[in-house]
Formats: C-alpha cells, sequence, structure tokens
C-alpha cells in the first residue's frame, strides 16, 4: 500500500484552505448584493407613492409631483425596442444556426455579434447619435429607419400567413408550381412591406430632427439584437443535429424542421434569452442620453426627446434637490424590482418547461 | 423460400464533400423483400454510409456526389427527378440514439402522417394506435400519449421511434446501429422486433454488433475500405465465407 | 429470444427425421418375417431422405450455434442436437443394411416361423419410439426407461443368436440364411443401442448429466 499520512494530510490542509477562501469570496460577493439591494429598498420605498405613477414632474424646487412623463416613456422605448430587436435577432440566429450552419459567413456574424454585446452601451448610444440624431437635412433618419424595421417585420409576418394560406388552398406539390407560388408570395410580400412603410413613415414620422423617442428604441434595440441572435443560435446548436436527421428521414423539409423540431426543442433557450435582453436593456442609461434624451413633460410621440427612467435617475440623482434625490431612489427601486421580476419569470419558464 | 429483389445497387460510388477517395467503391448489391438484410464491417468501412444512400440523407449536404444505381422497386433513387418525399415515405430511417421529437407521444408518431396531409383526428388516431402496436410499445404507452416522449425510458423512445417510422407505412426501414445505445434488456426487445417487422417491411440493418447481425438478419453483407467485400445469407456467412478478409474479421483478427 | 423458433424448427426436423428412421426399421423387418420384398420399397425411400435431412439438418444447427452462440442450457441442447442427428442417421443405416439382408434372406425360402425376432423389434421400435418422445418432452423418466430396456434386447439378440445356431448345425443348407438373420438381429440390437444413446443425450439436455458408460442408479 502506498500511503504517506503526512502527505495526505498537507493535502487536506490545502483542500481546507481553498474551501474557505472560496467561500469567502462568495460571502463578498452576496454581502455586497444584499447591501445594495437592502439600500435601495431603504431609500427608495420612501418615494413609492401612487403619485409618483400618475403625476407629472412638478417644476424644479418645488416638492411634489411624480414621474409618469419617465414611466410611460420607458415603457415605450422598451417596447418599440423590443418589437424591432427581438425578430431580427431571432431571424438572424435562426438564419446562422440552421441555413448558414458551419458557413464562413455564419462564423464571421457569430464573432461580430460577441464583439458587439461586449461594446460599451455608450459607444452604441454615441454612434446612433451620429447617424440618427445629428442634424441630417430635414429628415427624421431614426423614425424612418425604425419604421423600416417596423413595416419589413409586419410584411415578413403577412407572407408567412400568406404562404400558409396558399399551401392550405392549393395544395400545392409540382415544383413549377412551388416556383410560381413562391415568387408570387414573395413579390406581393415587398409590395405589401413598401406599402406599409409609406402609411406608417407618413403617420409616425414627422419631419423633425434632434433628439427623439425613435433613436433610442433603435439604439436599444442594437444592444439587444447580438444577445437574442447568440442565445438563439447557441439554443439551436444544442439540438441534436440527428433530431434533425429524424425529421429529414419522415420527409420533413427544413422550414417544417426548423419550426416544428429545432425551435420546439430549443424554445425554453430562447425565450429566456429574449426575457433576458429585455431585462439587459430595461437598465441601460448611456445609449439613451445620447438619442432619446430627455423631457420634463409627458410625451406619447416617438417623434419629441422622451424621458426614460434611468436617464431621469441619472439627472434627479445629480440634481441639487432633496427630493428629486427620493424620486430617483424610488425610481432606482421601482426599476430594478421590474429587473428582477423578468429575471424571475425568466427561471420560472426553464423550471416549468423541464419539470415535465 | 423464393427471394423478390426490393432494392438493387449497381455501381453505387459515394464521395462525401471536398473528399477525392471514394467512400463508397463500386457498391454491387441485391437486398431481398421481406429479408434482414445486415451491413457489417470495421469502423469507416463505409457501411452507415451505404446505409444513408438508400433515403439519399446524403443530400443534406450540398456537395456530397453519387454515382451509379440503387434501384427500388426498379426505378433509380438517385435519379435527379426522383421525388424525395416519394422516397422517404418508401423508405423510414430508424438512427443510432433514440430521437423523440420535442412534442407528446402521439404526436410524434403522428408527426409524419401529418407532413402527408393527413388532418382526419380519427384516422390520426387509428394509425398513430396501429404503429405503436406493432412497435410492441402501445400497451405500456396507451394511457400517457399526450405527455411528452422524452418521458419514455431509451429503450421506449427507441421503439416510439419505430413507430414513427412505420406509421407511414414504409416498405424500406433503415436502421443505424439502433441497439448501441441501450441497454441488454432494451436491445434483445429491439432485436425481436426487427424479426417480427420483417413480415410486412424490408429491413436493413447497419450494425457495430457482429453477433447482432448473426442473431437478426437473413441475409449479411461484409464491408471493408467502402468495398462490399461478400454478401450472402447469414448463415453461410457465419459458418463458412469464403473471403479470407471475412472470416478474419468474424473470428475477431481484426476490427 | 430469437433462438428458440430455431430450436423450435431443429426439434420438429428431428422428430420428422425419427418417424422416418422407425418407419425404415419397422418395413425393413416387416419385409423378413412376411416374406414379401414389398415394405422394402418404403425403406429405400426412407433411407434417402434421412441422408438428406441429416446434411441439412447439421449445418443448421452448426449455424444457429455459430450465430447465436448459445450458452448453458440452448448450448446443451444444440450440441446434443448434433449428436440425436448423427444417431438418427445411423439408425437409418441400419435400416438399410437389414433391407440389404432382407433382398437375399426373401429369396430363399423360409427358415422357421419367427417368434424372437418380431418381439425384439417391438421392443426396439418402442424404445427408438420412446426415446423420441422423451426428446421432444424433455421426459427424463421416459429416457430411463429407454434405458433399461436395452438389456432385455441384449438378451434377445443372445437367445435369437443361440436358437440359429442349432438350426445351423442341424441342417447346413441353413447355414446362409442363418448368418444373414444373425446379421440382422446385431443389426437390430444396434438400432437399440442408439435409441439407449438417444435416451441419455435426453437426460444430459435436461439435467446436465453425462450418463455415458455408467450404470443407471
Amino acid at each position: 500500500m502506498i500511503y504517506n499520512p503526512a502527505y495526505v494530510r498537507r493535502r487536506k490542509v490545502k483542500s481546507l484552505i481553498a474551501l474557505s477562501l472560496s467561500t469567502l469570496a462568495a460571502f463578498l460577493g452576496l454581502f455586497w448584493l444584499g447591501f445594495i439591494l437592502f439600500d435601495v429598498l431603504r431609500h427608495g420605498i420612501e418615494g413609492i407613492n401612487l403619485s409618483l405613477f400618475l403625476e407629472d414632474p412638478a417644476p424644479p424646487g418645488i416638492p411634489g409631483g411624480g414621474l409618469r412623463n419617465a414611466f410611460v416613456g420607458q415603457l415605450l422605448i422598451v417596447f418599440y425596442a423590443t418589437i424591432i430587436g427581438v425578430p431580427v435577432g431571432l431571424l438572424a440566429g435562426i438564419f446562422i444556426a440552421e441555413y448558414a450552419r458551419g458557413t464562413k459567413f455564419a462564423r464571421t456574424v457569430s464573432i461580430l455579434s460577441d464583439i458587439m454585446v461586449s461594446v460599451p452601451s455608450i459607444v452604441v448610444g454615441t454612434f446612433i447619435y451620429a447617424i440618427l440624431v445629428q442634424p441630417v437635412g430635414s429628415i427624421n433618419l431614426g423614425g424612418l429607419i425604425a419604421v423600416g424595421f417596423l413595416s419589413a417585420i409586419v410584411a415578413i409576418i403577412f407572407g408567412a400567413i400568406l404562404s400558409f394560406i396558399v399551401n392550405r388552398i392549393f395544395k400545392i406539390t409540382s415544383e413549377i408550381a412551388g416556383k410560381i407560388s413562391n415568387i408570387t408570395i414573395s413579390t406581393l410580400t415587398v409590395l405589401f412591406g413598401i406599402f406599409v412603410f409609406l402609411i406608417l413613415s407618413s403617420k409616425l414620422v414627422d419631419k423633425v430632427q434632434g433628439f427623439n423617442g425613435w433613436s433610442g428604441a433603435v439604439s436599444l434595440a442594437f444592444i439587444m439584437i447580438p444577445v437574442v441572435l447568440r442565445t438563439t443560435e447557441d439554443m439551436l446548436s444544442l439540438v441534436p443535429w440527428t433530431l434533425r436527421e429524424a425529421a429529414f428521414a419522415l420527409g420533413a423539409s427544413y422550414y417544417k424542421v426548423i419550426k416544428d423540431i429545432s425551435i420546439r426543442a430549443a424554445i425554453t433557450g430562447i425565450l429566456t434569452g429574449i426575457i433576458l435582453s429585455i431585462a439587459r436593456v430595461a437598465g441601460e442609461t448611456a445609449p439613451l442620453l445620447f438619442t432619446s434624451f430627455n423631457n420634463s413633460y409627458f410625451t406619447t410621440n416617438m417623434n419629441e426627446p422622451m424621458s426614460s427612467l434611468t436617464v431621469t435617475i441619472f439627472n434627479y440623482a445629480m440634481g441639487p434637490y432633496e427630493d428629486w434625490h427620493i424620486k430617483a431612489w424610488a425610481a432606482a427601486l421601482v426599476i430594478t424590482i421590474f429587473i428582477l421580476f423578468i429575471t424571475i419569470v425568466s427561471r420560472a419558464i426553464i423550471s416549468w418547461r423541464y419539470r415535465s | 423460400m423464393t427471394e423478390q429483389e426490393k432494392i438493387r445497387v449497381e455501381h453505387l460510388y459515394f464521395w462525401y464533400a471536398k473528399s477525392k477517395e471514394p467512400a463508397l467503391k463500386d457498391i454491387n448489391i441485391s437486398i431481398y423483400e421481406k429479408r434482414v438484410t445486415a451491413l457489417i464491417g470495421p469502423s469507416g468501412c463505409g457501411k452507415t454510409t451505404l446505409l444513408r444512400c438508400f433515403n439519399r440523407m446524403h443530400d443534406l449536404y450540398p456537395e456530397n456526389r453519387y454515382e451509379g444505381k440503387i434501384l427500388l422497386d426498379g426505378e433509380n433513387i438517385l435519379d435527379k427527378d426522383y421525388d424525395l418525399i416519394k422516397l422517404r415515405t418508401k423508405v423510414g430511417m430508424v438512427f443510432q440514439k433514440p430521437t423523440p421529437f420535442p412534442m407528446s407521444i402521439f404526436d410524434n408518431v403522428a408527426y409524419g402522417l401529418k407532413l402527408r396531409g393527413i388532418t382526419n383526428k380519427e384516422e390520426l388516431q387509428r394509425r398513430v394506435e396501429k404503429a405503436l402496436r406493432q412497435a410492441a410499445l402501445w400497451e405500456e404507452v396507451k394511457d400517457r400519449l399526450n405527455q411528452p416522449a422524452t418521458g419514455l425510458s431509451g429503450g421506449q423512445q427507441q421503439r416510439l421511434v419505430i413507430a414513427r417510422a412505420l406509421a407511414v407505412e414504409p416498405e424500406v426501414l433503415l436502421f443505424d446501429e439502433p441497439t448501441s445505445a441501450l441497454d441488454p434488456i432494451s436491445t434483445a426487445k429491439i432485436e425481436e422486433l426487427v424479426v417480427q417487422l420483417k413480415e410486412s417491411v424490408t429491413i436493413l440493418i447497419v450494425t457495430h454488433n457482429m453477433q447482432q447481425a448473426a442473431r437478426v438478419s437473413d441475409y449479411t453483407a461484409f464491408m471493408y475500405m467502402g468495398e462490399l467485400i461478400e454478401f450472402d445469407k447469414t448463415d453461410i456467412i457465419f459458418t463458412s465465407p469464403k473471403k479470407k478478409l471475412t472470416e478474419d474479421y468474424i473470428t475477431g483478427k481484426f476490427g | 429470444m430469437l433462438i428458440k423458433p430455431r430450436l423450435e424448427e431443429i426439434r420438429d426436423r428431428l422428430l420428422e427425421m425419427a418417424k422416418m428412421a422407425e418407419v425404415a426399421i419397422e418395413n425393413a423387418v416387416k419385409a423378413i418375417i412376411e416374406h414379401n420384398p414389398e415394405p422394402l420399397k418404403v425403406v429405400e425411400e426412407m433411407e434417402d431422405k434421412i441422408d438428406q435431412m441429416e446434411v441439412e439438418n447439421e449445418s443448421l444447427i452448426i449455424s444457429t450455434i455459430a450465430r447465436f452462440q448459445p450458452e448453458a442450457k440452448y448450448l446443451r441442447i444444440l450440441i446434443m442436437d448434433l449428436f440425436v442427428n448423427r444417431d438418427l442417421e445411423r439408425i437409418g443405416d441400419h435400416a438399410e443394411n437389414i433391407k440389404e439382408q432382407a433382398e437375399h434372406i426373401i429369396k430363399k425360402p423360409k427358415l422357421k416361423e419367427y417368434v424372437d425376432l418380431p418381439v425384439m423389434t417391438e421392443i426396439t421400435l418402442s424404445m427408438v419410439r420412446d426415446s423420441i418422445k422423451a426428446l421432444s418432452d424433455l421426459d427424463t423418466e421416459l429416457a430411463r426407461d429407454v434405458i433399461k430396456r436395452d438389456d432385455k434386447v441384449d438378451a434377445l439378440h443372445e437367445q435369437i443368436i443361440r436358437e440359429l445356431y442349432t438350426y445351423m448345425v442341424e441342417d447346413p443348407k441353413n447355414i446362409k440364411v442363418g448368418i444373414r438373420l444373425i446379421v440382422v438381429s446385431s443389426n437390430i440390437e444396434r438400432v437399440a443401442d442408439l435409441a439407449t444413446n438417444l435416451a441419455e443425450e435426453v437426460i444430459y439436455m435436461k439435467e446436465g448429466k453425462m450418463l455415458r458408460h455408467q450404470e443407471l442408479d
């Protein structure tokens, strides 16, 4: 028997030291997290009342009023960011993981979006400022781009529904008929997209310039896209290839395989990615500073500068008035709870999915 | 025993994308109707490659290339005009690892049927039950058809996959090492099932396990380095093979 | 178990073969007793079939061993099946031998009315029949009983030799037929020995006990 008691003792001591150090580090992290949460709660709870949500800000220095403008602005910006960013990220992720699987193009996009994920958000903000906010003639470029994205998504949904209906009614089997129907449907989809764009841009986008809500939504969407893209791609890549082959072997087309097999198998991860990307952008301040900026007045017009919680916290915390500080704490508490809530929701989705 | 030819392979060559050396070289073989034919040989001998030619699984990867003919009921399935959906209805496949889809047991078996436009509830129900019975799984799952298929054991999952393949009433079934991920008892069940199924379908089975080939098959093909070395009745291959290479492999001298 | 249908097939074929061997012996002796060449045709026919079947059975058994790699019970059964197959073929050969003698015997006038020969044949055939029954039912009781009957056959064989000896001493003209009848009797005695072998093989199949060259308890 090769057994050296002294050596074994030394090993046990080393193990004990390593264990204590890592436990200590874990508690250190937890302590600060708890401390921050507790502090936010302690200060924030003071300012929480109904008028905070229902009233607009009082003039500077005068106590009272609320942050209704910031809540609504925040929701609008995040909402538009989500409907622009999520479909783009999702479809791009599906493309990279499925149709372009293993190609150089897919790898390049993957690496680029990794870089994009780690780009400081203020860089995104200044970038969007440079291309969309800084005076560019008399066109609201941010609004046009946002509306462009929106109408593209609406057109894609339209095209999907149209092809579904056509397939149901005509039960296309021959290859030529398939090609003809494909071309017709794509042409109709593009025309419909242009039509939607023209209507939406005339209704939603004024010819103004300067800070506006659209550019805020676009810059948040820019942060969301790579996050959604990468999680979608990763989750789809985790679905075993043989599962797809099994579906092909049953005679399924690639579209069917993606819809019925890949996405179904990866849906939990994809949903979690989407929700976490919303949580991620809900707490962003820097990209909004140069885009939607701030607005002391209540507005739902995306063409105007728009107030948001994060920017308001930034301004109020820096401000000279005690009342502002209290409101900043309260807003911080609300946003923290919101992010906590969506994180918990995503956790719940995962455990619900894997329970069965 | 009168033997009816179901598939005939004539001078088949196959190249994987970007490979100059063919993975299959001049394969000629007859697959008989309602018989079990086993493909055996050491790793990398091309047996799985050959199996995947029969439902053109290789078409998933654009630069793969075939040459020669595979005649299924007299029609060349390698023909560009041969409809893949038709081919994959006639020729089903079961993979090495169980591949239950992320849906209920019922939906799994009904998947192939729905792909073929069968939407009538009663018909679906009838066909799903029939397929599950054929795969000897009905009694075990009839009370939980709506539960996710991933909750079944490995052996049950594999029989579910077989039921799914059977649901569209294929004429040929390809098995790619169907028991290599299963325990001995589940393996025995699958083997018995394979032997039962030959009453209604023609079966091709690739297996690493020589004894499995010996137990279940009527014909055995021995492959080596992309070539078909010997093809004969299993009784003959395992008692008096004609080629020395076959004998060496079967007696465990290499492989 | 995939091996079972195979084993059943072999068992059925062996039983069929045994039936044919039995019929062959029965008819060969019948020809002598009735002094009539007619039954010999049956012997000829059976013998051809038995030979053909022996070859087929052997390759079937060997390929079953090769393909299913049987162990314990199944291995014993298959190895014994191989022995049984060979034993049955030998019984067929003895029927052929008896037939050859019968052809000569029938040409001469009947030496005497046969008394012991039919008894001996009947006991031997009962042994063959029962050993086969023991085989199909794996009935070791019956197999042990078969083994016991062998002594009676041996005794009858001795008796026949003694009797024929007196006939031959009495009149040398009887020698030609007498010797042939002794050959017949000894062939029947060999058949009884083979039936005993079959019975022993059944006991081995069932119990794994080798009884050959040992006395029964």
